[in-house]
């Protein structure tokens, strides 16, 4: 019934749809129980509004406050990187002023900016539970790989489980040491998206995801969380086909490998890589590794990622003056 | 005689009540806007007749009657669709809404120990809609996420919620 509720009024609120306004309307007049849930279901959205804008004065306060006392850069993640060029100015005007060469000023470009590129279900909120498929991905926008499943937590976020390493193509030498997820990303729609907000400048691609290790798995071997972004000029089916050789005809490739031991708290690891002009396809990789290459699975179980990101920073080529 | 009238007292107990007052016209309207016109209207309603209430009653009850007539008022000078609810779905939903809108403070105290059990993802999808105001539409087009991807999200947490609040409400009975 709750669902039903909330459900019938998302839908008049967000989209003015009038059957479903009937139809709420309909389900309070009939059930007694659903004017009592709805009573507190919108008692407690309003209870929720009250608190999140408490919370949002005390970080508004928190954040002055950070300001007045020290330089501390804003929480604030996505944003124009306006601060990179005043940084490399100032590094490069300590650098001169040492060596008596004269003064150096960065010209502040606004131009500088950083986009978050979609990924699909990159948190994987929209994915079914269970097990996602054990294949090579042969289109854009799937999360494929070696075993691995969508798991919920008891909160009820929704994250990636490896479950043992693998070798995903069957191949006899392939390599068998990692769990591998993959998604394929077109890079002729990222290149669509810039096209028009920012012409000019080199694009550098970012791809960030958050790890976790439960600690609570005694027996867990160890292992790296890797993240990986490797570029290519083909098509997302002669990738799947021809892994994992094609490796070596990337355009670009950009990793990150961290230990993942039982001391270590949830790391945010990102890899980066430039996007060369020719690049098509984009292949996303995160896993974990287990370093240990032998025929039997090792079973991982308790690692897990969340949140995989795919940001786009547009960085102008920096405009230093030299004074004398 | 009557009691004279004590402001100080009377602008005390709004001050105090003000925030289940205005769950109680939310919940009545379930639209943001009209909850803040028809709250503004109530609480010049109850200055006007701030005499006739005695500080050695409940202050909610009386209130929220005035504002179910302010409620109700509203309801008719706006055009139907533009509401939520009908009219007799007001009427009937009444004592429910007065019932646990009077609970309003220890729903909030519930409510605030069950966002710490909320990841940063979940916190951050309900700032960005009911803080920032952005339709769910604006934030799947943001974070690059399908639609029914967003309301699934925020449809689970709503319910992960309640269920918290109801939990925590018997724990500490």
């Amino acid at each position: 019934m709750e669902v039903q509720l909330l459900t019938l009024l998302q839908q008049v609120r967000d989209d003015g749809d009038e059957a479903a306004r009937t139809e709420l309307n309909q389900l309070l007049r009939k059930h007694p129980e659903a004017r009592t849930i709805m009573a507190k279901l919108l008692i407690d959205e309003q209870a929720l509004i009250s608190h999140l804008r408490d919370e949002s004065i005390v970080s508004i306060l928190d954040r002055e406050r950070d300001t007045t006392t020290s330089l501390r850069p804003s929480r604030h993640a996505r944003r124009p990187l306006i601060w990179r060029p005043l940084i490399a100015g100032l590094v490069a005007g300590v650098l001169a002023g040492l060596m008596g060469a004269g003064m150096v000023w960065a010209m502040n470009s606004t131009e500088a900016m950083a986009r978050v590129f979609n990924i699909a279900d990159g948190d994987f909120e929209s994915s079914e539970l269970g097990p996602i498929p054990n294949r090579f991905p042969v289109r854009f926008g799937e999360w494929c790989g070696d075993p691995a499943e969508i798991i919920e937590r008891a909160g009820g976020n929704r994250e990636l489980r490896f479950l043992e390493t693998a070798n995903v193509t069957g191949l006899p030498n392939g390599p068998a040491s990692a769990c591998d997820v993959f998604q394929l990303i077109d890079l002729k729609s990222l290149r669509e998206q810039w096209r028009d907000m920012a012409p000019e400048g080199e694009l550098t691609l970012n791809l960030s995801a958050s790890f976790r290790r439960d600690n609570s798995q005694l027996d867990l071997p160890r292992a790296r969380a890797v993240c990986r972004i490797s570029l290519f000029q083909t098509t997302p089916e002669t990738i799947g086909k021809e892994w994992p050789h094609i490796v070596r005809e990337a355009v670009a490739v950009g990793g990150k490998a961290i230990r993942l031991g039982p001391a270590e708290e949830s790391p945010r690891i990102s890899a980066s890589c430039i996007l060369p002009p020719e690049a098509t396809v984009a292949l996303i990789t995160v896993s974990v590794n287990s370093g240990i290459n032998k025929n039997t699975p090792t079973r991982l179980g308790g690692y897990f990622v969340d949140n995989v990101r795919l940001t786009a920073i547009k960085q102008p080529t920096l405009r230093v003056r030299f004074v004398q | 005689m009557p009691n004279p009238f004590d402001g100080s007292c009377f602008i005390e107990a709004l001050t105090r009540h003000l925030p289940a007052l205005d769950a109680y016209c939310h919940a009545n309207l379930a639209s943001r806007e009209d909850a803040r016109e028809v709250l503004q209207a109530t609480c010049v309603k109850l200055w006007q007749k701030a005499a006739d209430w005695d500080p050695d009653t409940e202050f909610l009850p009386w209130a929220f009657t005035v504002a179910r007539f302010t409620v109700l008022s509203h309801y008719r000078d706006q055009k139907r669709d533009r509401l939520v609810f009908d009219e007799d779905v007001i009427h009937s939903m009444a004592e429910d809404t007065q019932g646990i809108a009077i609970a309003f403070d220890e729903r909030r105290e519930a409510l605030a120990r069950c966002m710490k059990k909320l990841d940063q993802k979940q916190t951050s999808l309900l700032h960005d809609h009911y803080t920032v105001n952005q339709s769910l539409r604006e934030i799947a087009e943001a974070s690059g996420r399908s639609l029914s991807a967003v309301k699934m999200t925020l449809l689970r947490i709503r319910q992960q919620l309640s269920a918290c609040i109801e939990r925590e409400l018997r724990t500490n009975l």
